[in-house]
């Protein structure tokens, strides 16, 4: 390898897109070479500069506003002309008009055939807290300090557990609010996906099976158990979906 | 077709628009420019809303960093700046980089530094401002968004070799311009 060939895979080096044969070329080179090897030393030098003092401009909040304005009234009035109801439905109108279209149009009713309001209301909680980026008020991965948060928050014990063990690692938990009625979300993460449990008290003793859903691109669980409503939010797949329900409800839980 | 279009929606929101501190910030090192900033990227998230239906899924990152780079040199050739390939003019413009809100390191979200390194960072800045525009974005692209080179050739549309010989080329001009080969920072 020439200096000048080496020169140039040195940055395929530094920035670790090398495969393992070059890699062992230009370390044998940048080894007999000194003055590669002090080329090498400045670039280290010139990306620890960059990487500790060149600044990451963060989105201003009023554009983040801005943008999600826009977004919604450039769909809202695409829904209005082309009659459609739109798929954010945190917006009465459209809610109600969903309900309407369900009803009306025959293979809609395949998807709405769970017209249950408070999917809806979940889902867009799920999606805003992801777009706002207001993913929990606790970010803890210990059960033992995201469930006292919740003391004084919410009137029932929530239900938190820690199953990083089982590939679902908990993020933390926020206060939420479904139905008119501030509820406990949990936020659990599995792999680049995010879970949200949401739950608020139901009769007590009652418990349902499980049913399961897609809404809006999302599965959807719901279920009562131990006098607790569950309703379950995330865009991974149904089968990692299930094994995550097993595990969240496999044993009898401290309360 | 209908329950698709409400997915599609909802999909939007949840692929782009957790990223919007990307693209404001790509934006922003193009442009050089807070309100051109906002501006094109306010135009590229309804390109993308509009073209959503093309998104089949994968990389949202990429993907809307790729509408954003473009809406950016959109802009830059309306003439409202320099070419594309000429240097910036740093006597010329450095002046400007304080009124028009570049404030270097010691902006929002770095408030350890001292005086000295935010004096540090303010040469940085202006440094990696005067890079020509191809040579910018690669860099901040990989250096700041930490990304690979292979998200870096899909977002820039060349070829992955392109973008190592472009991040050669910008680093050595940055490191002239900052004179590291001659004294210490």
């Amino acid at each position: 390898m020439d200096c000048a060939r080496a020169a140039e895979l040195l940055h395929g080096y530094i920035d670790n897109e090398l495969d393992a044969l070059h890699v062992r070329e230009i370390e044998a080179h940048l080894e007999a070479c000194p003055s590669c090897h002090a080329l090498y030393e400045q670039e280290l030098k010139l990306r620890s500069l960059l990487q500790a003092k060149a600044p990451h401009y963060g989105a201003p909040a009023d554009l983040r506003r801005r943008i999600l304005a826009s977004v919604r009234s450039t769909r809202r009035a695409r829904s209005l002309r082309e009659w459609i109801p739109t798929g954010w439905l945190q917006f009465g109108g459209a809610l109600a008009a969903a309900v309407v279209l369900s009803s009306t149009i025959t293979y809609y009713s395949v998807v709405a055939s769970n017209t249950d309001p408070v999917v809806d209301e979940v889902v867009a909680s799920h999606v805003r807290s992801l777009v706002t980026n207001h993913l929990t008020d606790v970010a803890s991965s210990d059960q033992h300090t995201v469930k006292p948060w919740f003391n004084g928050r919410v009137d029932f014990a929530p239900l938190v557990r820690d199953l990083t063990e089982k590939g679902f690692p908990l993020v933390g938990g926020r206060l939420d609010y479904v139905g008119g009625r501030p509820v406990a979300a949990l936020l659990y993460r599995h792999r680049q996906h995010w879970i949200s449990v949401f739950m608020w008290p139901d009769q007590p003793g009652k418990e349902t099976a499980v049913q399961r859903f897609s809404r809006s691109g999302y599965n959807v669980a719901q279920w009562t158990s131990d006098g607790l409503r569950f309703y379950v939010v995330a865009d991974i797949a149904s089968p990692e979906l299930g094994e995550f329900l097993a595990q969240l409800r496999s044993e009898n839980l401290p309360r | 077709m209908r329950v698709e279009d409400r997915s599609a929606d909802a999909r939007f929101e949840a692929a782009v628009l957790p990223h919007l501190d990307a693209a404001y910030n790509l934006a922003r090192w193009l442009t050089r420019d807070d309100h051109a900033a906002q501006d094109v990227v306010q135009e590229a998230y309804l390109r993308a809303l509009k073209f959503f239906g093309s998104f089949r899924g994968g990389d949202g990152r990429a993907w809307i960093l790729t509408i954003v780079r473009n809406a950016c040199f959109d802009w830059l050739k309306q003439g409202r700046t320099q070419n594309l390939h000429e240097p910036f003019d740093e006597e010329v413009h450095t002046p400007d980089a304080d009124s028009s809100g570049r404030t270097g390191g010691s902006a929002a979200g770095n408030p350890e530094n001292s005086a000295a390194s935010s004096a540090t960072a303010e040469r940085v800045g202006v440094a990696l401002e005067g890079l020509p525009a191809d040579y910018r974005e690669a860099l901040v692209l990989r250096e700041i968004e930490g990304l690979s080179y292979k998200e870096i050739a899909t977002i820039t549309n060349v070829p992955v070799g392109t973008v190592m010989s472009r991040l050669a080329r910008a680093r050595e001009q940055l490191r002239k311009r900052l004179r590291l080969d001659h004294e210490e920072l």
